[in-house]
């Protein structure tokens, strides 16, 4: 296990970290990215499918569920904000997108903890509005 | 080209939508008289079909879509012989509900040998605006697509002649009030609470900030709207703030936001018409914003009742209704797309 901290005072500085992260990735890797509200999980991922991808249309998920990022590898792009309980994740068919093939983001991970394989990369985000965020990547 | 009609006179379609919460059927006469409107997140479908159906349906549409298409023809009465298509939401969307909705629409079409009609989810909230109203879009128009996970400015030159000019960034209008409702204690869906709260709130109490675009582009996002308002919420002065002022300075913001784009959309190209649609349509202060941006430049303005700005399948048959032949499918082979691209131009 690996340990990286970071501390961004702007926008620039988190996705910097987000691109750091993404050249570790490999096909059939998940990505834990949790924290509170605003803090930029959204905008971490769409820098880190920036740099696996090239796509610049990475939006939040949150009513979606699920967004898809084609290209290689293939990024899934899940939000479980809504998610409520265990119940709710059966009726959603969101574990379809562990595939070994494509990168998994899952935003909000602590909605639905099963929903995650043992082993995943876990990114937390902390602070909000204009105070500096502070990113925690735990490498496994 | 429309459907072709069996019926003297008139095209009836059934369309079928489960891209995402609801499990929603309709029949809908010429794409616009709406003959019934189902959705078993309603009251209506709990007392005649029993049983609690949870907020996120998905892999519940499975066993709520046939008694839903009953619904809606029992209600239409007509049956599924006097049918001149079945439109289905082929995408974007969830795809463990948008195949429900598909395979069933294939199976019905093949049993009952109708046409069947692939429909983009997004298109049917554009035409939601022409349901059970006498006006027929005059192209070119401008649609404004607001929504819990959409948010796009639609120049709509045809039926199957559309293109986003304008896209959010980052979180979808829709989210951005949920989210702010959220941090203001409000419950789920946010959306309506902070509409009613901001009516006794003053829109100019705290100054937000409105996002900017680079010149030419008509881009907008709401993420950094949303953790404004929780850093404020966390500072002195917004701890004594009233509640009212905060969501009404907040709905301020956003639709400062949507309607300086649409602004800048219509003075770029001459548009007669424009439609508000999508489940944040239903916002009271967006819709007498867009009115009246309507009333002052003379622009036709047309929003949806609230039935037909959340997900509905009325809307569906209504876009297969104008598309025709461009989302005309086949029974063996339409799949369902959740990434089905915007415009038909767009490959996949």
């Amino acid at each position: 296990m690996r340990v990286v901290r970071r501390v961004a005072k702007d926008v620039q500085t988190v996705a910097g970290a987000a691109r750091e992260l993404a050249v570790t990735l490999r096909a059939g890797d998940v990505v834990a990215v949790g924290g509170p509200l605003g803090a930029g999980k959204t905008t971490f991922i769409a820098a880190a499918v920036r740099a696996l991808q090239g796509s610049d249309e990475v939006t939040s998920p949150t009513f979606t569920f699920w967004h898809r990022y084609d290209g290689t590898p293939p990024v899934h792009h899940l939000d479980l904000y809504r998610v409520e309980d265990d119940r709710d994740l059966a009726t959603i068919g969101l574990e379809e997108a562990f595939t070994s093939d494509a990168v998994v983001f899952v935003e909000w991970p602590e909605r639905a903890p099963a929903l995650l394989p043992p082993k995943h990369v876990t990114v937390t985000l902390d602070g909000s509005g204009e105070q500096p965020r502070t990113i925690e990547m735990l490498l496994p | 080209m429309g459907p072709t009609a069996l019926n003297p006179g008139f095209v009836l379609l059934l369309g079928i939508e489960t891209s995402c919460d609801d499990t929603a059927t309709a029949v809908v006469r010429d794409g616009r008289n709406v003959l019934s409107n189902v959705s078993t997140n309603q009251d209506a479908f709990h007392e005649k079909y029993g049983g609690i159906v949870p907020e996120i349906a998905s892999r519940r549409h499975v066993e709520l879509l046939a008694a839903a298409v009953d619904d809606a023809l029992d209600r239409a009465r007509v049956s599924l012989r006097e049918l001149d298509g079945i439109a289905v939401t082929a995408g974007p969307g969830l795809i463990g509900s948008l195949v429900v909705g598909v395979a069933s629409a294939k199976a019905l079409a093949l049993a009952s040998r109708k046409p069947l009609y692939g429909v983009n989810h997004l298109h049917g909230h554009i035409f939601a605006a022409f349901l059970d109203r006498a006006e027929e879009p005059a192209y070119p128009f401008l649609a404004l697509l607001v929504s819990g996970g959409h948010t796009q400015l639609v120049d709509v030159a045809g039926p199957a002649r559309m293109k986003v000019i304008g896209r959010t960034r980052d979180d979808a209008a829709g989210e951005a009030f949920d989210k702010t409702a959220r941090l203001l204690g409000l419950p789920f869906p946010g959306g309506p609470h902070v509409d009613r709260l901001a009516v006794s709130g003053n829109p100019e109490a705290i100054s937000f900030p409105r996002h900017r675009t680079p010149e030419g582009s008509l881009d907008m996002s709401f993420s950094g709207l949303k953790t404004s308002v929780k850093y404020f919420l966390e500072t002195a002065e917004g701890q004594g703030a009233k509640v009212a002022d905060v969501a009404a300075s907040f709905q301020a913001a956003v639709i400062d936001v949507l309607m300086d784009r649409v602004e800048r959309a219509a003075a770029a190209k001459p548009y007669a018409f424009a439609v508000l649609s999508g489940g944040v349509a239903a916002n009271s202060a967006l819709q007498a914003a867009f009115t009246e941006w309507g009333r002052q430049t003379g622009i036709a303005t047309l929003v949806p009742p609230p039935r037909y700005c959340t997900d509905n399948a009325a809307m569906i048959a209504a876009a297969a209704d104008r598309q025709g032949e461009m989302v005309s499918a086949s029974p063996a082979t339409l799949g369902a797309d959740p990434n089905l691209p915007f415009s038909f131009t767009e490959t996949a």
